[in-house]
């Protein structure tokens, strides 16, 4: 008897051992459904800054953001329909066309103006601030 | 007097082809009739893209033909998907019927066309065509939708709809 009373006590403490629980497992979920992996550097330990542009009903959401220099922005395209990001002057930089869920990060170095170059009329702005406008 | 071109009749018939539905004689419409209504009218536009990269070569053009194919593509995959969610099967009606007869003149117009006079004809269609869509999806289609579901699809495609016409504003603009 007493060597199932033991046994039963020891599986109960390996069963709330090995189990988290469900408020603990849904802290742990991404927000969006991103296609591309975030590079490790992303992590918050590394105190960089990763701001978030959502992409729908037609329009980039916000469609002008103040970063700094080195700051990530991520775009997520929410939308039914593909788009992409592309700087207006030179197209110095542009996504792939965005499925729907999918995402594109880019590491900002200067502002820009951009645009979606499937739908030309949506736009965007990235304004650079320096540490003194804060 | 100015002659009226074959294009310009079809053209006009195509900016006024759903005025008679859109005043107080509204067609009363069951929610499988207006699924049926905007699949035909995404369609419509997916085959005029089509006709387009056909015939045109304007790089413009072409993007904005493609754009327009896989974006109508895009809602017409939504509208199937709810409607097989809601058991319903669209259901052609004379709203419909009047659509495709209208769209078998504008097509048969823009067949006919070569060239830039090809370009400002298809682009002037795509305006007058989304100003008339987005009127009929505002006027008629919303409010005689009675399914949430389908009522908020079609509230979902107006920003859309409202982004091609200014995008199509904005290529028209190169063809005056």
């Amino acid at each position: 008897m007493k060597n199932l009373i033991l046994q039963i006590f020891i599986i109960f403490f390996l069963y709330s051992c090995t189990h988290t629980s469900k408020n603990d497992s849904a802290s742990n979920e991404e927000p969006y459904a991103v296609e591309e992996d975030i590079p490790a550097q992303l992590s918050p330990q590394k105190e960089e800054t990763v701001h978030v542009v959502e992409i729908r009903q037609m329009q980039f959401v916000p469609d002008t953001i103040k970063v700094h220099k080195g700051d990530r922005i991520l775009w997520v395209n929410k939308d039914i329909m593909n788009h992409d990001v592309t700087e207006t002057s030179k197209k110095t930089w542009s996504s792939a066309p965005l499925k729907t869920g999918s995402s594109w990060t880019l590491v900002v170095t200067e502002g820009a103006d951009y645009y979606c170059s499937l739908h030309q009329v949506m736009k965007g702005k990235i304004i650079l601030q320096s540490d003194q406008n804060e | 007097m100015k002659k009226i071109t074959m294009f310009t009749a079809a053209l006009w018939l195509s900016t006024g082809l759903f005025a008679p539905v859109l005043g107080q004689d509204n067609p009363k419409l069951s929610d499988e009739e207006v699924a049926h209504v905007a699949v035909v009218a995404n369609q419509i536009d997916i085959d005029y893209a089509e006709i387009a990269k056909q015939k045109s070569k304007d790089a413009d053009i072409l993007k904005f033909a493609e754009t327009m194919a896989n974006d109508h593509k895009a809602v017409i995959n939504q509208a199937s998907d709810l409607v097989k969610k809601l058991g319903v099967t669209p259901k052609e009606n004379s709203v419909s019927k009047k659509l495709l007869t209208d769209a078998d003149q504008t097509k048969k117009a823009l067949q006919g066309k070569t060239g830039k006079s090809f370009n400002k004809a298809y682009i002037d269609n795509e305006v007058a065509y989304h100003k008339a869509v987005i009127n009929a999806v505002e006027g008629l289609l919303i409010p005689e939708s009675e399914n949430g579901e389908l009522k908020a699809l079609l509230q979902n495609v107006v920003p859309a709809l409202k982004t091609h016409l200014a995008h199509a504003e904005m290529v028209q603009k190169m063809y005056k």
